[in-house]
């Protein structure tokens, strides 16, 4: 017995000893347990006026699981915000050593915060820390300025991936020395932009300037370039690729009666897939005499010339609407699409209005969006991962535009999050300033009244909310507010945009001189997400 | 008898390798107290152009539960190569106390690191962390080997800035 009771108390020490390993320095004990935490919407709130309040965050983020060692992720990270969090039945919460009352505590979210969840009746504590990060977006680096060494660079270009050779090419306005402003047409390779075609895009570059310029590819991926023809009537003219020449699609400098193309208003120009052949659409220079207004009109290549120009446009209460500016083409689901942004003098009258060419002809697909009293400056069109997306800004009179972000999936549009700050688009040049990353995140560019400078940010669709923006270029004046995002399929993002000469300056007896910048397309790309406060 | 000694050594050799995790309060009985980063190591440099960079400094008391709060002092001593505010922010002050209540054994301080292009390096570009005492005598501070496996613990953490 004696021996039988040795061997029990034995094992039981060590039994003892094996499960005292089990708790390890501040795991919970008893009831001393953080059940919740997060950031309120209700919580955080900035007032306006005396009797409206508006939230300082666009959603309320809630730690998914409690844990000794959280993570919680917020658009920003570098906000003082108050966070709510619950224990257990006689515990009571302190954060950084300050007791939290009423469940609630203004936090530093530029830093870890530190818990003490401390149970009152056994008088043993647990700590808990949670980590707040941002939302991670992809990483911006800059690539060397586009230049040209003797020709001057405009903001004007519109930037495509080739679907078949998966470069980046840019189509842009360039004025050689001695020269008329003509077409200018490279592409990415190795990290380098070189020529494509003839320099001038067949241009002679002695009787009248290019005014815009687009670019689209055919199912081979030839390129074709289309631009404002000043030395063909100033019409439109479309050439493509063959060879190493730039060669006429049809008659060059079509379409300048009765329509001329406004040199205001840059048109739209794509491959419709249907055909493989070419379409243009554009605002007439040429006021309608019925509505007063310019005309929106189409043209398209049948294979040996471009058909007359043909009007159309939305119809709002059973008449016609003003014309529109549009976005850049896109193949969406097979079909060749774009967005317009409708101009009106009625209240409510004014917004969006998304086409597919089908059967050769702009059809306009669902009900316009109404939005303000006035037109747009901007559209972006983009194809998503299912339907696409659009945006476009608009405003009541006198207030600042509201720049709002749609998709349609194909069961009606839906406005992305609230709207992005303020922002000024181009009438002129390319606008494309949406790009759909290969994860399927949405990057958006713009700038605001105070600050006149690119800024990306990207869209949170887990958490709902626009994340945090990164800005570029911020002391160097951009060309136009013309802005464009492009991914290739690898998932390479571009990011470009023009900036403005910087003038010589003259040394002084202070200062020292300052040399004489050219104008350029400055290029940015990203291929991974940025690196996290938060080491995983 | 010899047999059931040899069975209660198996027994608790058994209960002793299964017991294997790094609780601290079953190794020693001399409470001490470490400082250490998440890696468990007691230095990091730190590059002079990191930015958005979060970094935190563990410090961690080994003792069994105590049924009274203990106070450990703590300072931060920045060389003359760096400026708070500039190189670097701590979430908190350069010299202070820190309470660990009874079921508490850790406390961070909290580095956000910025980018200093003209970093001088022939300044002292270090910020340490060092224990400067403990409220309760028991308490070790200093450098002390407790696993001969592994280096000592140490009461004192450092960062390096450098140029890349």
């Amino acid at each position: 017995m004696k021996k039988i009771s040795s061997i029990l108390l034995a094992a039981g020490l060590c039994l003892a000893f094996a499960s005292s390993c089990e708790d390890g320095p501040d795991t919970p004990k008893g009831d001393a347990v953080l059940t919740a935490f997060g950031f309120y919407q209700a919580d955080n709130t900035v007032a306006i006026s005396e009797t409206e309040s508006v939230p300082v965050i666009d959603a309320d983020f809630i730690a998914e699981e409690i844990s000794q060692n959280m993570i919680v992720r917020l658009p920003k990270n570098d906000l003082t915000l108050v966070a709510r969090m619950k224990a257990g039945e006689h515990d009571i919460i302190t954060v950084d050593g300050q007791p939290v009352v009423n469940d609630t505590i203004s936090v530093d979210c530029s830093y870890p915060i530190d818990i003490i969840v401390t149970d009152t009746m056994d008088n043993i504590s647990a700590s808990y820390v949670v980590k707040i990060g941002k939302f991670l977006q992809m990483k911006w680096e800059k690539m060397e300025n586009f230049v040209e060494n003797d020709a001057v660079i405009y903001g004007t270009y519109h930037a495509v991936v080739n679907p078949k050779d998966d470069k980046l090419y840019m189509a842009y306005l360039r004025t050689p020395t001695g020269k008329k402003r003509t077409i200018g047409v490279v592409k990415l390779e190795n990290g380098k932009f070189v020529q494509v075609g003839d320099a001038y895009c067949g241009m002679t570059g002695t009787t009248g300037n290019a005014t815009f310029a687009k670019l689209a590819f055919d199912k081979e991926g030839t390129p074709y370039v289309c631009f404002i023809d000043a030395e063909h009537s100033s019409g439109i003219t479309v050439r493509k690729l063959q060879g190493s020449s730039w060669v006429d699609v049809g008659t060059p400098g079509f379409g300048a009666t009765p329509d001329k193309p406004s040199t205001s208003y840059c048109f739209a120009f794509g491959i419709d897939p249907s055909t493989d052949k070419p379409v243009v659409v554009w605002v007439g220079n040429t006021r309608d005499s019925a509505t007063g207004y310019r005309r929106t009109v189409y043209s398209k290549f049948d294979g040996s010339g471009w058909s007359a120009s043909v009007g159309f446009g939305p119809e709002i209460d059973g008449s016609t609407n003003v014309p529109m500016k549009g976005s850049d083409m896109q193949i969406v689901d097979g079909k060749l699409m774009f967005a317009a942004a409708l101009n009106s003098t009625e209240a409510g009258k004014g917004g969006y209005v998304v086409y597919a060419f089908e059967n050769g002809a702009p059809v306009q697909q669902g009900n316009a969006i109404l939005q303000g009293t006035s037109y747009a400056s901007v559209i972006s069109f983009i194809p998503a991962e299912k339907g696409y997306y659009f945006m476009g800004a608009d405003k009541e009179t006198g207030a600042e535009y509201n720049t709002r972000l749609w998709l349609n999936d194909g069961s009606g549009y839906k406005q992305i999050a609230t709207a992005i700050p303020t922002m000024y688009g181009a009438l002129t040049g390319a606008n494309n300033a949406v790009g759909v990353a290969k994860d399927g995140t949405v990057y958006v560019a713009y700038t605001t009244v105070s600050e006149a400078y690119p800024h990306i940010r990207s869209y949170n669709a887990g958490a709902g909310v626009w994340n945090d923006y990164v800005v570029m270029d911020t002391d160097r004046k951009m060309e136009s507010t013309a802005m464009q995002i492009v991914f290739d399929s690898k998932g390479t993002g571009y990011f470009i945009y023009g900036l403005q000469k910087v003038k010589a300056v003259a040394a002084t007896d202070t200062t020292p001189e300052i040399p004489e910048v050219p104008a350029c397309l400055a290029i940015w790309s990203c291929s991974g997400l940025e690196d996290d406060v938060i080491p995983e | 008898m010899k047999k059931n000694l040899t069975m209660i050594a198996a027994l608790f050799s058994a209960a002793l390798s299964s017991a294997s995790c790094d609780h601290f309060m079953d190794v020693l009985d001399q409470p001490f107290v470490m400082v250490t980063d998440e890696e468990g190591l007691s230095q990091m440099n730190i590059l002079a152009t990191a930015k958005d960079l979060q970094t935190t400094v563990t410090i961690s008391t080994s003792s069994r539960l105590m049924d009274s709060d203990v106070t450990i002092s703590y300072k931060v001593i920045v060389g003359d190569g760096l400026r708070q505010g500039v190189d670097f922010t701590l979430k908190g002050a350069l010299e202070g106390d820190l309470v660990f209540v009874p079921g508490v054994y850790r406390k961070n301080l909290y580095f956000n690191w910025y980018s200093n292009p003209s970093l001088d390096t022939s300044k002292d570009c270090s910020v340490t962390v060092e224990i400067t005492g403990c409220s309760n005598p028991e308490y070790h501070i200093g450098e002390l080997t407790y696993d001969l496996s592994a280096p000592p613990v140490k009461t004192k953490y450092t960062y390096n800035r450098i140029n890349n």
